[in-house]
């Protein structure tokens, strides 16, 4: 700055984000439902919550990590597999993300977003494929912070943006979304048709994974959800969205959603995070 | 090296060369002295680097009657305060003033050029009629501006020695507000100059009726060369125009006449009315400013037939340089500047010459519009604001190095970089300095502001978020120089760098989000529509990623570097390249609709409307061509 600047006020940084708040800082609320459904008798899906929330020196004073996977495989190693998969990324993205986050040094060129998740999802790949051969299994991953939703995913477990309408952010590596892309069926037919369950990318099967990255604007009001098949095959959008309008909090959202999925017969492992950001303007 | 100042004994001592005042203005030479003030050149030291001269004017006053002093010293810095407030391109500029001791300061606008008086010397054969009516024209807008000032400003001493047409060619009047500024306030004290003062004046009274009498015994003075000072006041009647001056029309010849009327009443009711009556007398106010008349040539027909699919020009304008900026739409206009130093503003449908407006130095950005105004940069090292209508100067701004950024425009302030290193936010009203911020390189990426952050980069390679006060929020820095001017969409801010690489930056906390490479620098800056960015690259493609995951969606081959920057309109992306042709492509699939080849590099980008797509070329022209093909 120049000498003839006029002097900043006395505002602390970052006090003009905070000061756009409504009260306080921004807070999470975070509801979760884990649930084994009506016809499965093991639970291979894994959830991962972080959140963080600091009023120290910076204009970051908060992020979230939300991670869904859903295993396959049997014999436990579904299980094992979803539990590593989320476990390792969550590690990268600690290790990477969350030491800026905290002020650290980010080292000759600071990794972006991208490379951060991306490099997450391949960690994760590795040592699934290391330690659990033959097994797989998907992953969604939602970053928050600054009023952006960043997205990495693998599979069929789907983010949700939802508000007064419902949108769904991420596209499934399905045999069935690839047949809808490309006009074969309608997303109708796709309801009914037999192989729904078969990928086309999943964590553990081959070393080239090509994992999907996704920037969005936070809608603020908008709540973020995200869900294995167990819920959305069951559960159409509209019932989706009306169950978590109708629901005050998150963790009400979560249970009336596993309610639902269950009612519908359950077929599958229920697993969804729903996730609401108190404060943000 | 403060050469000390005389006490006050010596009050009224000249300075000598070299004598530093406030530690910042190094006197350089005298100009002149008057009965109450004395005029200095100085060099302002702020600016270590360029030469920037000033004036200094100093209130001479022989009092030594400390309450006298204190009066007029108090007199002096109201009155300093408010001819800074005053904003017109025919006044000089405050700068500064101060006291010391008990001499006081006044650091204002050096102008160089020459006075009207000067001017008339050496036109023995009188001066053009044209010119002279033109000249009083602006002069009654002058005084029009100070009379119609709250408080009322009354000039007191118009007298060509005071007017000035300084280097661009614009008229100035200096040796602004002295008179009333130190004169003793009661009547009996004849202020102004024998000869052109009017009657009233004589008497210790001023209103603005005498600044139009003054004005008409000075333009009498430049029409018939007759010096009023060396005749008895108010014999103008024995002086007659026709019989010295014939080929003076009687229009222009009443409208003296009536401006020196003895009676005040029976002048003109104002200066605006002397203005009025002077523009109907020679009928023609438009031909007094207006400049050389286009070169608006037919299309060429060798290059342009020869191409399939080829949009038809709808005309095209010859520039005597290189145009290598962005042209901008504002109204019917088009807006163009070149690097034959104009800004040219011509008609957009038909290409035709409007006005120019010459700065001295190449200008290779693109100008922007405000309230009216047209600002733009120049590698004379300024940032001008020009009137939209006119073509006129309203006021410069001085950097401390040629200006090769866009300017750009919001709440109320201009915001540009300069190869001084720094971003400038400058009052758009009156081209007044708010703040700067040092980078340390030349600032030549144009500064965007979406809400209240301010984003743009420096050769530094760095990337700056800076709040609207100028204070720093975060910064990013990249391994080369960022030319390219930031892009913001959904809460991301896009720029090139001439690392090679695209990136995509969170706008609230400068976290890269992600990057985009290409095969070598990118100075072009990213156009962003329908959730694509499109941007040049110098490895000669022009690529379109999208924005939320940063995949490839085309990339186009051109046959050279791609430096300009891409316009997106209508679905369809327009974008110059150094091999001469501009690309008109589709956003969807990057799928070439039609190419047009111009005569020399296109490094600039186009801009359009409804009709036409305009863009400038190496080959000094300015193309329209027709949007819809």
């Amino acid at each position: 700055m120049s000498p003839d600047t006029p002097p900043p006020s006395a505002d602390a940084p970052g006090s003009e984000k905070t000061a756009a708040l409504s009260s306080g800082p921004p807070i999470f609320h975070v509801g979760i439902g884990h649930d084994v459904g009506r016809v499965r008798t093991a639970n291979e899906d894994s959830l991962i919550a972080l959140t963080g929330l600091q009023q120290a020196d910076s204009t970051l004073p908060y992020f979230g990590l939300f991670i869904v996977a859903d295993g396959m495989g049997g014999h436990e190693l579904g299980e094992r597999a979803s539990r590593l998969a989320a476990q390792t990324f969550a590690r990268h993205v600690l290790t990477h993300f969350t030491t800026l986050w905290l002020g650290g040094s980010g080292g000759e060129e600071q990794l972006s977003i991208q490379e951060i998740l991306e490099g997450a999802m391949i960690a994760a790949n590795q040592s699934v494929l290391r330690h659990f051969p033959g097994s797989g299994t998907t992953l969604t991953a939602a970053l928050m912070f600054s009023s952006q939703l960043f997205l990495a995913h693998v599979g069929d477990s789907r983010a949700y943006m939802v508000g007064s309408e419902i949108k769904q952010v991420t596209r499934d590596h399905s045999l069935v979304q690839r047949l809808i892309d490309i006009g074969q069926i309608t997303p109708d037919e796709a309801t009914r048709f037999a192989q729904r369950n078969v990928l086309l990318r999943a964590i553990g099967q081959t070393d080239e994974l090509e994992p999907e990255f996704l920037t969005l604007p936070w809608e603020p009001g908008a709540r973020l959800m995200l869900c294995s098949d167990g819920l959305w095959g069951p559960v159409d959008d509209a019932r989706i969205q009306e169950t978590m309008a109708n629901s005050d909090t998150p963790q009400a959202a979560c249970d009336a959603l596993v309610q639902l999925a269950n009612a519908a017969g359950g077929p599958d492992n229920i697993s969804v995070i729903c996730v609401e950001l108190a404060g943000l303007r | 090296m403060t050469a000390p100042l005389g006490p006050a004994r010596t009050g009224t001592a000249t300075l000598s060369q070299g004598t530093v005042l406030e530690s910042r203005y190094s006197v350089l030479r005298k100009l002149g002295r008057g009965g109450m003030s004395a005029v200095y050149q100085a060099r302002d030291l702020r600016f270590p680097n360029i030469t920037r001269l000033v004036a200094v004017k100093e209130l001479l006053h022989s009092s030594h009657d400390a309450a006298m002093l204190e009066a007029v010293l108090s007199s002096f810095e109201r009155e300093a305060n408010l001819l800074a407030t005053l904003t017109h391109p025919a006044i000089p500029r405050i700068y500064d003033y101060f006291t010391i001791g008990e001499r006081s300061f006044l650091v204002m606008e050096y102008i160089t050029g020459r006075d009207l008086e000067g001017i008339l010397e050496e036109a023995p054969d009188g001066l053009p009629v044209e010119k002279v009516v033109g000249w009083s024209i602006e002069l009654c807008d002058v005084l029009h501006y100070l009379h119609n000032h709250t408080p009322p400003i009354i000039f007191r001493d118009m007298k060509p020695s005071n007017v000035m047409i300084d280097e661009n060619g614009i008229l100035r009047l200096v040796d602004f507000g002295i008179a009333k500024l130190f004169a003793p306030d009661h009547k009996g004290t004849m202020i102004g100059t024998e000869g052109y003062s009017p009657p009233e004046q004589y008497r210790g009274e001023a209103g603005p009726l005498s600044d139009v009498y003054a004005l008409g015994a000075t333009l009498h003075h430049l029409l018939t060369r007759r010096d009023p000072r060396l005749e008895p006041p108010f014999t103008w009647g024995d002086r007659p125009i026709p019989q010295l001056r014939p080929e003076v029309p009687p229009a222009v010849v009443a409208v003296v006449e009536k401006a020196l009327a003895y009676d005040p009443k029976a002048r003109f009711a104002d200066a605006h009315s002397m203005g009025e009556a002077l523009a109907q007398s020679i009928n023609t106010t438009v031909a007094v400013f207006a400049a050389p008349q286009p070169v608006v040539e037919a299309p060429g027909r060798s290059s342009i037939a020869d191409q399939p699919g080829a949009p038809k020009v709808e005309w095209v304008f010859k520039c005597e340089d290189e145009v290598r900026g962005t042209p901008l739409l504002a109204r019917d206009l088009l807006l163009v500047g070149a690097y034959d130093n104009n800004l040219y503003a011509l008609n957009a449908e038909r290409g035709e010459f409007q006005w120019k407006y010459p700065t001295e130095g190449g200008i290779p950005g693109r100008p922007e519009v405000g309230d009216d105004t047209v600002f733009v940069g120049s590698e004379d090292q300024r940032l001008h604001a020009v009137s939209l209508q006119t073509g006129r100067m309203m006021w410069t701004y001085y950097t401390e190095r040629p200006i090769r950024a866009s300017p750009r425009v919001a709440v109320e302030h201009v915001f540009i970089g300069s190869d001084d290193g720094a971003l400038h936010a400058v009052q758009a009203l009156t081209g007044r300095r708010v703040w700067k911020c040092d980078t340390g390189a030349p600032v030549r990426s144009t500064a965007l502001v979406v809400g209240d952050r301010i984003y743009f980069g420096s050769d530094s390679g760095d990337v700056y978020a800076l709040s609207l006060r100028g204070e720093i929020k975060w910064q990013f820095h990249a391994k080369r120089a960022v030319l390219s001017s930031p892009a913001e969409a959904d809460g991301m801010v896009l720029f090139g760098s001439v690392d090679w690489v695209l990136y995509a930056v969170d706008s609230t906390s400068g976290w890269v989000i992600w990057r985009f490479r290409t095969g070598h620098s990118i100075v072009s800056s990213p156009a962003i529509a329908e959730g694509v960015v499109v941007f040049g690259s110098a490895d000669g493609r022009i690529y379109a990623a999208d924005l939320r995951t940063s995949r490839e969606r085309w990339r186009f081959e051109t046959e050279d570097q791609v430096t300009g920057t891409p316009l997106i309109h209508k679905g369809l992306v327009y974008c110059g390249s150094v091999d001469g042709y501009l690309y008109c492509l589709e956003l969807a699939s990057g799928r070439l609709r039609w190419k047009f080849k111009s005569g020399g590099p296109i490094t600039g980008a186009p801009a359009a409307n409804e009709t036409s797509v305009f863009f400038g070329s190496s080959d000094h022209t300015i193309y329209a061509l027709s949007a819809n093909v």
